[in-house]
């Protein structure tokens, strides 16, 4: 360990010490300890679609089941979707004393209108660029992805983002290690926007658009990020 | 050197009870609290303090069996070292092809009985790679899954499952769409995703008191036809972990046929073949790892089902 845990981490799991000291070994300062991390649990961690260890979210919240999620990633190395993803990188990285760290999204849960030509748009979801997506190497879900955000891992200091759930462009293996948010991190991520106009009522989708520009609507909240409240209990 | 004597006589006896306590574990009956592996299925009780006295084995018989899938089957995960699977480490062990937990949230003293849950997960391979996998042509164990499998989960409550679309919808990233891809029903309420390339399945189901996950690669229908399999399984529980659905009544040459595994599976009759024997159908089996043959014959009339990438229930 480099130096005492930090938050979320403060005290450390002893399970999740046996993870982060084996990947950070012989790592002597913070961001070698975090770059190893990173890229372990991107090689070993599987990346599955929809609701895992995370509950009850909102945009300044999120409670995160680690005991669940190492027992999961321990029998099958399933770690979930992506708060999964940034929240376990979260504590591996706290764990080994690495500070500063929150967690971070693309886009607020509930505030994901704009205006356009005097109408309230409202973001459906945006358009991957072509991912790695985790584990590392040929995985199921490689390619071009739709998601409604995306939650990765920022040292607090500088906004800089680490994301163990993927890598950029397959065919040339950008790892997100320390990455600046912008426009590095959104140029590669973000290929389009696509917004809709949706009936209050019914919730029907009346009108679609696409955006191409990485910083039509790029909205990381929140603004610092947020340090989930992890839990040894099981998901009622 | 008493002293020493006396030591190597308690350590020994320490280790002999624990071995008989090993030896004694079953799937059959609730296990000690803590985590133990038979015979490839490894097992958690967390029920200190309360128990839904469910058994590994009711839990088990809720899935295929490990050689069930034709050109599939369950791999143990093996410990390769460091530099060849830094994934896997010693300390994770025991490994199985097969995880069943029991009364999860048990370990706490003001725990309730209708709180607990149990959960059972298995992972299918294709069976050319798992071989390739125990022969290590693939090293590492995430080598292996990268190639293909089919996961299930499959959750029991005390209670009705609560999870249902909307929410699940709200707390996922990804798209996810009503229903399943062939259209036809499953359960309550189901749920899926095709992956970016349309051939990894992600599907769930609620069924009153479970909820079962399934994904699938590359084979997105095989792992429909294994959540259908499911529910059949939930379905005709000895233990009726589920409500079970009213009986359809079938009659054959004027008699009524009756086995506790006949159900209705969304409108089609689902029994064992086995329930035709007295009405004189014959059956006959052939299987191997990759085909399941099963043909029917009453008189001049028969009827062959091919059980191919585990499409075995004939309509």
């Amino acid at each position: 360990m480099l130096d005492a845990p930090k938050a979320p981490m403060s005290p450390a799991w002893v399970s999740e010490l046996r993870l982060s000291c084996s990947w950070a070994s012989r790592a002597t300062d913070d961001s070698t300890a975090a770059r190893k991390v990173t890229n372990a649990l991107h090689l070993w961690g599987e990346y599955e679609e929809g609701e895992w260890f995370t509950r009850h979210r909102t945009d300044s919240f999120e409670l995160f089941y680690l005991r669940m999620c190492l027992a999961e990633f321990m029998s099958s190395f399933i770690v979930g979707q992506c708060n999964d993803f940034a929240d376990l990188l979260l504590c591996l990285q706290t764990s080994l004393g690495v500070p500063y760290r929150a967690v971070q999204r693309t886009h607020s849960l509930s505030q994901r209108t704009r205006p356009i030509d005097d109408e309230e748009w409202t973001l459906l979801y945006f358009r991957t660029k072509p991912l790695d997506v985790a584990h590392w190497g040929s995985s199921h879900y490689d390619g071009v992805s739709f998601w409604t955000y995306h939650q990765f891992c920022i040292e607090r200091t500088s906004g800089r983002v680490w994301d163990s759930c993927i890598q950029f462009h397959p065919s040339h293996r950008i790892a997100v290690t320390g990455m600046p948010c912008e426009p590095d991190y959104r140029d590669y991520l973000v290929e389009a926007y696509i917004f809709g106009i949706v009936d209050a009522v019914t919730g029907i989708i009346l009108d679609v658009r696409e955006y191409t520009q990485p910083d039509f609507f790029w909205r990381p909240t929140p603004s610092g990020g947020l340090i989930p409240e992890v839990t040894a209990e099981s998901i009622p | 050197m008493i002293r020493l004597m006396v030591l190597t006589t308690a350590w020994l006896t320490a280790l002999s009870a624990v071995m008989q306590a090993a030896a004694q574990i079953s799937l059959t009956a609730e296990p000690p609290v803590g985590k133990h592996e038979v015979q490839g299925v490894v097992v958690e009780n967390d029920g200190k303090y309360q128990s839904t006295g469910y058994t590994p084995a009711d839990l088990l018989f809720l899935l295929c069996e490990p050689d069930e899938i034709p050109g599939y089957t369950v791999v143990v995960r093996e410990y390769r070292g460091h530099e060849i699977d830094g994934g896997t480490f010693a300390w994770m062990a025991p490994f199985g092809h097969t995880h069943v937990w029991l009364n999860v949230g048990g370990l706490s003293s003001s725990a309730k009985r209708e709180e607990l849950q149990c959960r059972v997960t298995r992972r299918w391979f294709p069976l050319e790679r798992a071989q390739a996998y125990l022969a290590r042509q693939i090293g590492s164990f995430i080598g292996l899954i990268g190639g293909g499998s089919i996961y299930v989960q499959v959750s029991l409550y005390q209670k009705r499952a609560s999870q249902n679309y909307e929410e699940f919808q709200r707390e996922s990233a990804a798209l996810f769409y009503r229903g399943t891809p062939s259209g036809i029903p499953l359960g309550t309420e189901s749920w899926y995703s095709l992956g970016p390339k349309k051939s990894t399945l992600s599907l769930c189901f609620v069924y009153d008191r479970s909820f079962v996950r399934v994904m699938s690669h590359p084979d997105p229908a095989l792992g429909e036809a294994v959540a259908q399999s499911i529910l059949y399984r939930l379905l005709i529980h000895p233990k009726g972990v589920v409500a079970r659905a009213a009986t359809p009544a079938v009659t054959l040459n004027g008699r009524t046929v009756q086995s506790a595994h006949l159900t209705a599976l969304n409108g089609t009759v689902v029994a064992p073949v086995s329930v035709l024997k007295p009405f004189g159908v014959k059956v006959e089996v052939s299987r191997s790892v990759h085909f399941w043959h099963v043909t029917l014959q009453r008189g001049e009339r028969w009827r062959r089902f091919v059980g191919r990438r585990a499409r075995l229930m004939g309509r």
